[in-house]
């Protein structure tokens, strides 16, 4: 049913008059909006590629004649409040869930009333021997782990 | 007049003061800025007016009791400055049955008109805490594919 949805990224399907998350589960309709809405595109500082002194990180051009600043063709486009993705999307990992960081058995507890809502991110500064409680607490409750690999398990 | 067992702190006052800090509150910048509560009579360790324990009179909390049972603790509304002696906790043991837990706490709470906004929080908190209390299935073993697949066919042949 939601396959055959033709969508745009940044937008959510509409299905009978209302939207597809309204009505399906948010994972499914993840599914079906396309990667680009999921991943994220940088602007570089203008002149960043020419001079290794200039870094990426953005700053607006403010000169009188700057080309970006007056938005000519074949310019570097600048960021504006319309490449905001969609707020029901925001935040939001392929898995539908949002992250949240732990550092203790104890920061998992609160996501026991969120484990839809929310995935556990074990922080990376955490040992292995730690991180097994932490897994551990967070299967009992329901609760996802996004790193759940990370450190705990071995190559053979 | 407040009498003695009342708090001459109103309760909005309270919140006003401790929502933007407080030792409950876990903010974190992950996932939009999330802000969550370690209060013990907060339902849904959600940091917000209506959940916060420490700020109303009259709070619930559900925890996890001995051998796979639910307690249920409440606020009293006398001795308000005195949170140590300003407890009421009735718990359930494992082998009672989860609608019939979940009729205790509607009744304790809920029924008796002690904060019946709370009723399908302190339910829906119970019935979440008893299926963490239930023994988990052991993860599958992962299929191996590709060369790992062949490695370990030619080991056990």
């Amino acid at each position: 049913m939601l396959r055959g949805l033709a969508c745009s990224p940044n937008e959510i399907p509409l299905l009978y008059g209302r939207l597809a998350t309204d009505i399906f589960p948010i994972q499914k309709v993840l599914d079906t909006l396309t990667a680009s809405s999921i991943g994220t595109k940088r602007f570089n500082r203008h002149q960043s590629d020419t001079y290794k002194c200039v870094d990426a990180n953005w700053r607006k051009p403010k000169g009188i004649d700057n080309r970006v600043r007056r938005r000519f063709k074949g310019q570097a486009a600048m960021p504006s409040i319309g490449y905001g993705s969609n707020k029901k999307t925001r935040h939001l990992m392929p898995s539908g869930h949002k992250a949240f960081l732990v550092h203790n058995p104890g920061d998992v507890d609160l996501l026991l009333m969120h484990n839809k809502t929310f995935a556990a991110e074990i922080s990376h500064a955490v040992s292995s021997r730690k991180r097994v409680d932490i897994i551990a607490k967070a299967k009992m409750l329901g609760v996802k782990v996004t790193n759940a690999k990370a450190r705990v398990t071995t190559e053979s | 007049m407040a009498d003695h067992h009342q708090s001459n702190v109103s309760e909005d006052l309270i919140w006003e003061i401790c929502r933007s800090n407080n030792s409950y509150l876990v903010k974190r910048k992950s996932g939009g800025g999330s802000q969550f509560s370690r209060d013990p009579l907060n339902l849904m360790n959600k940091h917000s007016r209506k959940y916060a324990g420490f700020v109303n009179n009259k709070a619930v909390g559900i925890h996890p009791a001995e051998k796979g049972g639910v307690t249920l603790t409440t606020k009293k509304h006398k001795h308000l400055n005195r949170p140590a002696a300003n407890k009421n906790e009735v718990s359930w043991g494992g082998n009672k049955s989860g609608p019939k837990i979940y009729k205790g706490i509607v009744n304790y709470t809920a029924k008796q008109g002690y904060r019946a906004d709370l009723r399908q929080e302190a339910v829906a908190r119970a019935s979440a805490i008893r299926q963490s209390q239930r023994p988990k299935k052991e993860d599958p073993e992962p299929k191996l594919r590709g060369s790992k697949a062949k490695k370990a066919e030619e080991k056990a042949s």
